[in-house]
């Protein structure tokens, strides 16, 4: 229930989010970063690659869309996940175009091939690891070496789906159930992995 | 300007967007659409990072693999360069192994035969150790007698007080082989014993004497000259004249040269009880 004399909240959470933010609401800033904070993660880790630089466009972005959302700026409040979206990639475009002061932003594959890469954290080795353990262990458990080679060509050799499905004569939908059986063991073994690491830990 | 999609989740499912997105074969406005959506949801960005963490996984298995293909790959190339080694090459190469197969064993017969140097060294370091150990006792033994006899020689020129005194008494030819009438008792802590040989006639001008035992001589000496009383008095060391039978012939020069026996004095020195 509102409060008399404030307006209607939207039944849009988005939309009243933007709404609340626009009129000042403090809470309503912090609750639109823990809102998009996870996909902005994973957005920034991909473009560039490099974890100091991700955190880096992370908190660039999240200073720019609040700014600007303050302001009134975003005149469709349903769309703010794409606009916030769209503001780190434009961000990290932009810092391609304006050369080294962002250049640590690069991370596509233009930028990758000239840029040094960057050593990961052990955290990050770590991760890998367990990743690489994990996976080997799907890959033990699949039932014949066609599902194997159907999943090393996807993802290592870069083949399009559509001549992995000729090649091996499957329909489309047979390939995408062999993806995602995959994904999904791997998904119950690295939560059961990292289960079992919190547990010692 | 790109064209605005909208998107849900039976279109994201439909077009396969997870993959198509992680492998970057979506179009512009696809991908604006596919980032603007899982931002929003929150299933979409599970798959989404469960897909990215398998294709990584995948990637990390197959960069391991290959790591491990190259050092196999590195043995091989190690044999195959071997193989396409020429004959002469491979001779020297097996020619050096077996250098370095062998060397240890070199070195091992080597260490042997500086062990068995080293203990033949030893025990002939010990041989002569030993023999300075003998000889510095027999110079010990040869010194200690030294001292004795210059002790002996110091005591003679020393004065000397209750020097034994003995009177021989002569024998005819006859009495050759009895038991002497002369009884001369010493005692071990004696140093200098005096003998006195009356001598029955004086014919000669010079005199000789000869002491034996046991047909052995023991002590000679020459140019003697009897005394007043025609005695010849004769200082001896005690340890010449151990316990035995003893016989002292006096020998008188004739003048043709020749010697003449003037009187013989048998003796028996005996240890005093």
């Amino acid at each position: 229930m509102n409060e008399p004399g404030m307006p209607l909240a939207n039944p849009d959470p988005i939309v009243d989010l933007v709404h609340r933010i626009v009129s000042g609401d403090p809470a309503a800033e912090a609750e639109l970063v823990q809102r998009f904070s996870r996909a902005l993660t994973f957005l920034t880790r991909r473009l560039t690659r490099d974890e100091t630089a991700a955190d880096d466009l992370y908190q660039e972005t999240f200073r720019l869309v609040i700014e600007k959302v303050r302001r009134g700026e975003l005149r469709e409040p349903e769309r703010l996940p794409g606009f916030v979206s769209s503001m780190a990639r434009n961000l990290f475009i932009s810092s391609t175009r304006t050369g080294s002061r962002r250049r640590k932003w690069h991370g596509d594959s233009e930028a990758t091939e000239t840029a040094p890469d960057p050593a990961p954290g052990q955290l990050s080795r770590l991760l890998a690891q367990e990743r690489a353990a994990t996976v080997r262990r799907v890959l033990a458990e699949l039932k014949n070496d066609r599902d194997r080679e159907i999943l090393s060509r996807y993802y290592i050799a870069d083949d399009n789906k559509e001549d992995i499905c000729r090649d091996f004569e499957l329909s489309d939908l047979h390939f995408n159930r062999v993806l995602f059986r995959a994904r999904q063991r791997y998904k119950e073994l690295f939560e059961r992995r990292q289960g079992a690491g919190q547990e010692f830990g | 300007m790109t064209e605005r999609i909208e998107m849900d989740h039976s279109y994201v499912e439909e077009h396969d967007l997870v993959e198509s997105y992680l492998a970057e074969r979506l179009s512009e406005s696809e991908r604006e659409a596919f980032e603007a959506h899982y931002f929003a949801c929150e299933t979409c960005l599970e798959r989404l990072e469960t897909a990215n963490d398998f294709r990584e996984g995948m990637r990390q298995v197959a960069a391991e693999d290959l790591a491990q293909a190259a050092t196999a790959h590195v043995q091989l190339g190690l044999l195959a360069g071997l193989a396409a080694l020429s004959r002469r090459h491979r001779l020297a190469l097996a020619g050096i192994l077996l250098l370095l197969a062998v060397l240890p064993l070199w070195l091992v017969a080597r260490n042997r035969d500086l062990e068995r140097q080293r203990t033949a060294l030893e025990a002939q370091l010990h041989s002569l150790e030993q023999t300075e150990a003998g000889d510095r006792r027999r110079n010990a033994e040869e010194l200690a007698q030294a001292r004795q006899a210059h002790s002996s020689e110091a005591a003679a020129v020393q004065p000397q007080v209750n020097v034994p005194i003995f009177l021989l008494a002569a024998v005819r030819g006859g009495d050759a082989g009895r038991e002497p009438v002369s009884q001369l008792p010493l005692t071990p802590t004696a140093g200098s014993i005096i003998l006195t040989a009356e001598l029955a006639t004086i014919d000669f001008a010079a005199y000789r004497a000869s002491l034996r035992a046991d047909g052995k001589e023991v002590w000679q000496a020459g140019d003697l000259h009897p005394d007043s009383r025609d005695t010849l008095v004769l200082l001896l060391p005690a340890s010449m004249l151990r316990p035995g039978v003893y016989q002292l012939t006096i020998e008188g020069a004739r003048t043709e040269g020749s010697w003449s026996v003037a009187a013989v004095y048998p003796f028996r020195v005996v240890q005093p009880n």
